[in-house]
C-alpha cells in the first residue's frame, strides 16, 4: 500500500455534463440526477461524474468502477493518475458517453483511490409506466 | 464585452477504444470529444484500453478505461476501507477489512479488532461500518472512559488507524 495520505471524498455527484470553463477552470455540473427514466431496457444513456478530494497529497491511481447492484457486477471501469499537492484540493470531472443499463434497478459508481475504497454514489434506472412509444413503433 | 469560453470535460467512450489508442491530442484540439459507443464489443478474452484526458485541477493525467467481455464480480475477498463519513475523523491509514456472505447479506469484518458490519451490497455494508466505526472511536476515546483489557486493546488499534481532524 502507498503511503499517500487517504483522501476524504466531500462531494461526488453524478449529472448530465460537467462544462469546465476555460481560463478559470471552474466547473458547471448540468443536470445532476439519481435517477434514470427510459422506455424499455436496456436503455444506453450519457452522463457525467464528478468529485472533490480533500487530504490528498502525493500520486494516486484513482478507479471508477460502475456496479449493478442487482448482482454486484462491475458493467464498467474508469482509471486515472494524478499527483495532488498538499493542500490542495482535487476534483475529477469526466463525462461518460455510451453507458448501457441493462436492467431498471439501481445501480453505483465506486470511487478508489490506490486500491482503498473512498466513496459511492446510486443511481436508480426506471422503466417509464405506459411509456410513449416512438412514431414507428405505433400500432395503427 | 468580456467573452467567456468553455470546453465540456472529455467523454470516454467505448468505440474508439482500441488497445494502445492514445488520445492525447483531444486537449490540444479544444473541440468536444463526444463518441457513440453504440458497438462495443469485445471477445472473451479481449482487453481493450485507451488513454484520454481529464481534467484535474493539479496536474493533466491521463485515463485508461477498460471494457472487459467477463463481468467481474465487485465484491472482492478484503478490501481497503477509506471511507470514513464522521468530518471530525480521518484515517491514517486504510483499514482492511474481510468481505464474506451470511444469508443473502454482507458481512465485513476488521479482524484485529473483531468488529463487523452488514449490508444488502458491499456498499451498504462499508456504509455501515463506517458509521460504527466512527461511533466506537469516539466512544472509546471519550473524556473519563474507563476501559477494561479487551476495549482497551481495541482502542489502540483503532488509533494506530484513525485519528480526530485538526482543527483549522
Amino acid at each position: 500500500m502507498p503511503n499517500e495520505a487517504i483522501p476524504s471524498v466531500v462531494a461526488m455527484l453524478v449529472c448530465d455534463q460537467v462544462i469546465i470553463e476555460q481560463g478559470t477552470g471552474k466547473k458547471s455540473l448540468i443536470g445532476v440526477f439519481e435517477r434514470v427514466n427510459a422506455f424499455s431496457f436496456p436503455t444506453q444513456t450519457r452522463l457525467a461524474i464528478y468529485a472533490k478530494l480533500v487530504d490528498a497529497s502525493g500520486h494516486y491511481k484513482f478507479r471508477i468502477r460502475l456496479v449493478n447492484l442487482k448482482d454486484e457486477s462491475v458493467l464498467a471501469e474508469l482509471q486515472a493518475e494524478a499527483n495532488i499537492d498538499q493542500g490542495s484540493v482535487g476534483e475529477f470531472a469526466i463525462n461518460i458517453a455510451g453507458i448501457v443499463l441493462p436492467t431498471a434497478g439501481k445501480y453505483e459508481f465506486q470511487l478508489y483511490a490506490n486500491e482503498v475504497y473512498l466513496h459511492r454514489v446510486t443511481m436508480t434506472a426506471a422503466a417509464m409506466p405506459g411509456g410513449l412509444q416512438w412514431p414507428q413503433q405505433q400500432q395503427k | 464585452m468580456a467573452t467567456a469560453t468553455a470546453e465540456i470535460a472529455p467523454v470516454v467512450s467505448a468505440e474508439r477504444l482500441r488497445s494502445g489508442t492514445t488520445l492525447a491530442d483531444v486537449d490540444n484540439k479544444r473541440e468536444p470529444f463526444v463518441v457513440d459507443p453504440s458497438d462495443i464489443s469485445v471477445g472473451k478474452d479481449e482487453r481493450r484500453e485507451a488513454k484520454i484526458l481529464v481534467k484535474f485541477t493539479q496536474s493533466p493525467p491521463s485515463v485508461t478505461v477498460t471494457t472487459v467481455a467477463e463481468i467481474p464480480s465487485a465484491r472482492p475477498d478484503t478490501i481497503l476501507f477509506g471511507a470514513l463519513t464522521n468530518p471530525e475523523l480521518r484515517l491514517r491509514r486504510p483499514i482492511p477489512l474481510m468481505v464474506s456472505e451470511e444469508a443473502g447479506h454482507v458481512v465485513l469484518t476488521w479482524a484485529e479488532t473483531d468488529e463487523f458490519s452488514c449490508g444488502s451490497s458491499m456498499g451498504e455494508a462499508l456504509d455501515d461500518f463506517s458509521k460504527a466505526v466512527s461511533e466506537l472511536f469516539v466512544e472509546l476515546n471519550g473524556a473519563d472512559v474507563k476501559l477494561g483489557e479487551d476495549l482497551e486493546r481495541v482502542r489502540h488499534i483503532m488509533n494506530e488507524y484513525i485519528e480526530r481532524r485538526k482543527q483549522r
